[in-house]
């Protein structure tokens, strides 16, 4: 293929990944910015959320329906998971670590139910377009069509939003928004399920597009970690820009580097990045 | 005072009893029950590591496969150079060491969970490095250690022996001065600072010496299985330090062992738990001991024997 | 004696344990002893959990099978044969760790080898160091190779012995540009160079080499790199749902339309070929999926061990999902191949392993119930297997058989000596 080709199919296919990309490192970072916890078990949620879509897929015959009921679950389920770090809450690393159990405890779960053998869902419908050359399905547009939209919403609730401005509230000083009267404890509840929720949908969103097994969670949780962390932790829209970028370099260095070489790369870059972030503390 | 040099002289008690019962253990014990042994000894010494830094100088550290799987292939490279045993091990404790000198210098300065996703990262990363480079690992397919088989006594002789060195000298680290001075760096840092203890110097200590071990422990599988491979630095090894560790009680030189005994000894022996449950169950009893026994098991332990103790004292 | 014997194995409880040892101790020595009426133990190292659970699943059930089967016949020289099972995980150590377990606590007499290369290779030391008989299955040319010893057999085809045979045809046939895209570890470098080292030596030409690492889920981005105008082939050396994933995207992209696409031994062979992206693809396998598409001498046969095992005659299992069967034929086999091996040696205890041993050296087999997949013979030399293996096609939503290999065109240089 020739390079101009090459390269508007990459940063086309980089941009439909980094809108997926884009809802999970938003939903991390809501829950990181309200309660300084890192969530490790954030891949695990978006591994249910796809799951559930193969239920709902299995069951009623069709996979739209997920797309509204994943995130309902998957945001029950996180809901879950911060009220068992709510006594907790002061001490970070305990936190991290029981997030880290719920990780393993929905991993495990879903090795339970659904066993390791890689399950498929195929695509909603088969309508395809051809980008520069090569076939390209339209429910890839769809995909980065609605995580845009959710993306937009989300910034409409946290900028004009009553429960946006609770958050933020809450995340800038929960002991003086306590002593004003928010209920502390339930906005960070909320807070947890809608990070829990993006997730969800994520999932479901992915589900047609990848092979779902019980770690596919782990796979796409270092990804997520990264460029959350390369947008700087809490910052919700840093890392939604990053994740673009992100997508975008990968598909195109994929295209004239070695992936792995890529990967190192990536990953040490993550890592400088958290040595010199002068952050939020915790 | 009297009290502590009362549970002192019970600690002593304890320990000798338990060297003593596991020094003999080859007599009575099958082929099976001795390697099983071994296994418990070297993943209490890794969880060991994990401990140390963590549970008393209070740095989160998902990075412990890192040094494990650099101890494994320095026992691999250092008998490959000719080294006799011995040599071997100390060249494994030394790179190891090294290994955690640069890059806990590097890193000791990030706070709490920023600290926790450096070594989260760096652990995944140097997975991929060694899958990677299989000229120099043999990626997941691994290399086999030179060496004749000595026999499964003999192995279990040599691990005992490093276990109880390392496990008498941490002790002997954690109630001296140093031992002191990173607990109050874990309690309280400004404080600590105020008092005039540089808090990077002692963190640098501590996970230098914590990667020692963890590399230590890497190097004693990798010789006593006869083989290393990429998986060695998977970070779902770091994972196992951790859930050992808080099991069996954090802060405690005893209880990593007592999570990593009785983890394998399940892994094991109770089939009915190993397998696709296995995953399920550590991680609900992961959540279940942090939120209602936070102390673990020693923790248990601990407030058994004050019931016992109070008691008796009356 | 025989009753301290049986607690030692069952004994779970740790202070049991204790007590118990000590008298295993003196018991212990014994606990082998051979009569005519213990039993054989042979152990299986299967995957039951993760990325290589399906093909463990059904090795498990190949091996039960064969088990009940020798059993109700008289079982192996009139002792029983005893099946005890690992699963290794798809890990490494957790593998050998296994390997330990079913040689020191469960007194495996011989053990059946898992699929995963990386496994048996971490377990070959264990069966040295024991001097137990080992039958891997995974494919990594170094297990008869460099890793191997007189302990280790191996049925099955290497990697090397897949390309050796393999490559001519697809160079005849398919064409001599070929665009490789590989799953970047161990065995799909390993892949790689035996085929395209082939091809090249053979005057074809290796157009490009695309490196995937593991876990991808997006491959756009490799597939997009494929020189269409260029190659007349894309060769996928890629396994479970990677190989899945890229076959489907391939065919997303239209690139079934622009080239010939061939997918390696494992990569196809657990994928359902109804949709419509499959028509046309290429692959090799060592055992056809359909019933019908196996030869006909061999067919009767077949169609008893498929019943045995519970493989209907369209490839799929009782769920009706598809399986993967390149390998679960072989410790079906294996078990057979012991039973014959231990009847004619006159094996009966752990010393006498170096008769056994003698006896499957350089051993010649007919295609028989005992040995469904076909004729195969193993090399005295490094104990590697040859069989033969099939070339398929997806015409019309379905896998036929378009060419058989013969046993012999496997045959690559030896790496060992033994």
């Amino acid at each position: 293929m020739e390079l101009i080709s090459q390269i508007s199919f990459g940063l086309f296919n980089g941009a439909v990944w980094g809108s997926v990309l884009a809802l999970l490192s938003s939903g991390l970072n809501v829950v990181f910015g309200l309660m300084g916890t890192v969530n490790v078990a954030h891949g695990s949620f978006y591994m249910i959320g796809a799951f559930t879509s193969l239920v709902v897929f299995k069951g009623l015959g069709t996979f739209w329906p997920s797309l509204a009921i994943s995130p309902l679950v998957v945001g029950l389920l996180a809901v879950l998971v911060g009220a068992i770090i709510r006594p907790v809450r002061g001490k970070t690393l305990v936190a991290v670590m029981i997030t880290f159990g719920a990780m393993l405890t929905l991993q495990g779960s879903a090795l339970i139910i659904w066993g390791s053998r890689p399950r498929r869902l195929p695509l909603p419908f088969m309508e395809s377009f051809s980008v520069f050359g090569s076939g390209y399905s339209y429910y890839r547009l769809l995909v980065a069509a609605i995580s845009g939209l959710v993306l937009l919403s989300l910034w409409f609730l946290l900028r004009r939003s009553s429960l946006g401005v609770l958050l933020r509230a809450t995340r800038a000083d929960s002991q003086l928004s306590q002593s004003i009267g928010i209920p502390v404890q339930k906005v960070n509840l909320i807070g947890f399920g809608l990070g829990g929720s993006l997730a969800g949908l994520s999932g479901s969103l992915m589900a047609p597009l990848v092979s779902l097994t019980p770690d596919m969670g782990l796979r796409i949780f270092a990804t997520v970690f990264l460029i959350v962390i390369l947008g700087g932790l809490g910052r919700i829209w840093r890392a939604a820009l990053v994740a673009f970028v992100f997508a975008a370099t990968r598909s195109l260095t994929t295209a004239f580097l070695d992936p792995t070489k890529g990967l190192i790369l990536t990953f040490s870059i993550a890592i400088l990045a958290i040595l010199f972030e002068s952050g939020t503390g915790e | 005072m009297r009290w502590s040099s009362r549970a002192l002289k019970w600690k002593v008690i304890a320990f000798s009893v338990l060297s003593a019962y596991l020094a003999v253990l080859p007599i009575f014990a099958g082929r099976f029950q001795l390697v099983l042994f071994t296994e418990i000894l070297i993943w209490g010494t890794y969880a060991l590591s994990f401990d140390l830094v963590f549970g008393y100088a209070g740095l989160l550290s998902f990075g412990q496969s890192i040094f494990f799987g650099i101890g494994g292939y320095s026992i691999l490279y250092g008998l490959k150079l000719g080294f006799g045993p011995a040599l071997s091990l100390t060249f494994v404790f030394l790179v190891a060491c090294i290994a955690g000198l640069v890059i806990g210098a590097a890193i000791v300065r990030a706070k709490g969970s920023r600290f926790f996703l450096i070594t989260l990262v760096g652990s995944i990363l140097f997975y991929i490095l060694a899958t990677d480079n299989s000229w120099l690992t043999g990626g997941t397919d691994g290399m086999v250690v030179p060496g004749k088989f000595l026999g499964l006594e003999r192995y279990y002789y040599l691990v005992l022996g490093i276990t109880l060195v390392l496990v008498g000298l941490v002790w002997l680290l954690v109630n001296s001065p140093i031992g002191l001075g990173l607990k109050l760096i874990r309690d309280n840092r400004e404080r600590a600072r105020l008092l005039g203890y540089s808090v990077k110097k002692f963190r640098i200590l501590a996970f230098s010496i914590g990667a020692g071990i963890a590399g230590l422990a890497g190097g004693l599988y990798g010789y006593t299985t006869g083989f290393v491979s990429a998986g060695f630095f998977h970070w779902t090894k770091s994972a196992d330090a951790v859930v050992w560790t808080v099991l069996g009680g954090t802060g405690t030189v005893v209880g990593p062992f007592l999570g990593a005994a009785l983890l394998t000894f399940v892994k094991n022996t109770v089939s009915a738990l190993t397998g696709k449950f296995y995953t399920a169950t550590i991680g609900l009893l992961l959540i279940a001991t942090i939120t209602l026994f936070p102390d673990g098991i020693t923790g248990i332990l601990q407030r058994l024997l004050e019931k016992i103790r109070g008691s008796a004292d009356e | 004696m025989n009753n301290w014997d049986r607690d030692r194995h069952t004994r779970r409880s740790f202070l049991k344990g204790l007590l118990g040892t000590g008298i295993g101790l003196l018991t212990g020595s014994f606990s082998l002893q051979a009569s005519a009426a213990s039993p054989i133990t042979v152990g299986l190292q299967v995957e039951l959990t993760g990325g290589l659970s399906t093909y463990g699943h059904w090795h498990l059930k190949s091996a039960r099978a064969a088990a009940k089967k020798i059993n109700s016949e008289g079982g192996i020289a009139g002792r029983k044969v005893k099946l005890v099972h690992e699963d290794t995980e798809t890990d490494p150590a957790t593998g050998s760790r296994k390997m330990r377990r079913l040689v020191l606590k469960r007194g495996a007499d011989v053990v059946l080898g898992s699929q995963h290369s990386g496994v048996c290779l971490a377990s070959i030391p264990v069966s040295r160091r024991f001097s137990v008989p080992y039958f891997p299955i995974g494919e990594a040319t170094q297990i008869t190779g460099n890793r191997g010893h007189k302990y280790v057999f191996r049925t099955n085809y290497s990697v090397e012995a897949h390309a050796q045979s393999g490559y001519s045809w697809v160079m005849e046939n398919l064409g001599t540009n070929w665009s490789v895209i590989y799953a970047n570890y161990a065995m799909g470098q390993s892949a790689l160079k035996e085929w395209s080292s082939r091809l090249q030596v053979a005057g074809g030409n290796l157009v490009q080499s695309i490196a995937v690492p593991q876990g991808t889920d997006d491959f756009g981005p490799y597939l997009q790199k494929v020189d269409s105008d260029e190659s007349d082939l894309l060769f996928i050396i890629l396994y479970g749902p990677d190989a899945l994933g890229c076959v489907r995207r391939a065919e997303e992209m239209g690139l079934n339309n622009e080239l010939e696409i061939f997918g390696n031994t494992g990569s196809v062979e657990a994928l359902g070929v109804d949709f419509p992206g499959a028509e046309g693809l290429w692959s090799v396998t060592n055992y056809p999926r359909r019933l019908e598409e196996i030869p006909d001498k061999l067919k009767s046969f077949n169609r008893e061990f498929r019943e045995r095992v519970g493989l209907k005659s369209d490839g799929s299992g009782p769920g009706g999902s598809i399986v993967d069967a390149s390998h679960f034929w072989v410790p079906w086999e294996n078990l057979h191949l012991i039973k014959m091996a231990i009847e004619s040696s006159g094996w009966r205890e752990k010393k006498d392993h170096p008769r056994l041993i003698k006896q499957l050296e350089g051993i010649s087999l007919e295609g028989s119930l005992e040995h469904p997949q076909g004729e195969k013979y193993i090399r005295q030399m490094d104990h590697q297997g040859f069989h033969a293996q099939y070339i398929q096609r997806v015409e019309d939503g379905t896998l036929r058989i378009k060419k058989r290999l013969a046993p012999a065109s496997g045959e690559y240089e030896p790496h060992s000596s033994l």
